[in-house]
């Protein structure tokens, strides 16, 4: 067992790349030809700036302290967004299970011994699943199927 | 009640940014509107509940705006009780609740406190004068014990110990220690909406000025 602390990227959608770059040029557009005048297009304007910046600079990722014994997952835009510290020893089995908001989505839930599940990530069984194996891989902790 | 208040103001404050922006057509609306509003604000956010400890009687008083106490109700001592307990989810935050045991056993308040040793010097000197039970409910983790602790310099010395056993042991803090922690949450993600909210009216100001 290795004392070091791995991380783990949890990569993004190429496509939300992609998209990202486009609306930034869109929205710097909008301020280059002039902004309007209306109150609900700069309204818009500015909600379209948030999710722009949401895709160009979310980042999420899991941290494995096996010293401390804690497996974090931050998500952060630049400023910390939301932070898990899960005790490893209390966890019991990564799964993979649908998403109860989206149809199509998968979920990926830390089960606890306790009875409890948190969930870290969502997106398609496949890109879920790559990292449900890679995370019990580096935990040795098992995967189980749902 | 205060947060019936606190939520009132947001159509409040809305509705006073549009009776300021809007023109004279539709100003009527906000006009007539924004007053109830504000009065059931001033009403609201000016409750508060204050739990009063004296003598052998713990009384619960309602006061607006720290005018005119209120008697909501009065129970004896001897059928309330408080209560340590954790919060489960945050490391070094402890609940303090008063419950009482007229008929069934109901939960009047429940107050998040800081670190032990605080929470316990204040459930120990709120029990001091009127032999409050007070319970602990952190060392065990769900079970409930009588709270074990050093007997501070009171006055009323003599009921504190009658009330507390004899097997005193300091706690050391963290003996509880959560299975995880949460700390932001996923609303964080709007914190750029204001700030380029305030840029696209800068920018749009500004380009009207030139």
């Amino acid at each position: 067992m290795t004392q070091a602390i791995q991380t783990l990227r949890i990569k993004k959608h190429f496509a939300e790349k992609i998209l990202g770059v486009l609306l930034m040029l869109l929205l710097l557009a909008q301020v280059w030809f002039g902004m309007p005048a209306e109150t609900h297009l700069i309204f818009a304007w500015a909600l379209m700036a948030t999710l722009c910046w949401h895709m160009l600079f979310n980042r999420q990722y899991l941290i494995l302290d096996q010293g401390r014994n804690r497996l974090s997952h931050i998500n952060s835009s630049l400023y910390p967004v939301r932070r898990q510290d899960i005790k490893l020893s209390s966890i019991s089995a990564f799964t993979v299970s649908r998403s109860r908001m989206q149809r199509g989505r998968y979920t990926l839930y830390v089960v606890l011994k306790a009875d409890a599940q948190l969930d870290i990530t969502s997106g398609s069984l496949r890109q879920v699943e790559e990292i449900a194996q890679q995370l019990s891989k580096m935990t040795g902790l098992p995967l189980e199927q749902d | 009640m205060i947060w019936f208040g606190l939520i009132s103001l947001v159509p409040l404050s809305a509705m006073i940014f549009m009776l300021l922006t809007s023109g004279p057509a539709k100003e009527w609306v906000y006009a007539w509107a924004s007053p109830p509003l504000a009065l059931f604000a001033l009403w609201a956010l000016g409750i508060r509940d204050r739990f009063v400890f004296v003598g052998h009687e713990v009384l619960h008083q309602q006061t607006w705006w720290r005018l005119s106490p209120k008697l909501i109700s009065r129970w004896p001592a001897s059928n309330c009780s408080l209560t340590i307990s954790p919060v489960t989810q945050v490391e070094g935050k402890y609940w303090l609740s008063l419950n009482t045991t007229e008929g069934s056993q109901t939960e009047v308040f429940k107050e998040c406190l800081g670190p032990l040793q605080a929470s316990r010097d204040l459930a120990l000197s709120l029990a001091a004068g009127n032999g409050l039970a007070v319970y602990d409910q952190f060392s065990q983790y769900p079970e409930k014990v009588p709270l074990k602790a050093k007997v501070p310099q009171f006055e009323a010395q003599e009921i504190l110990q009658a009330a507390i056993p004899e097997s005193i042991k300091p706690l050391s803090t963290g003996q509880f220690q959560p299975d995880f922690q949460i700390s932001g949450t996923r609303v964080r993600l709007i914190w750029p909406l204001p700030v380029f909210l305030a840029l696209a009216m800068f920018l749009a100001w500004y380009g009207g000025a030139i």
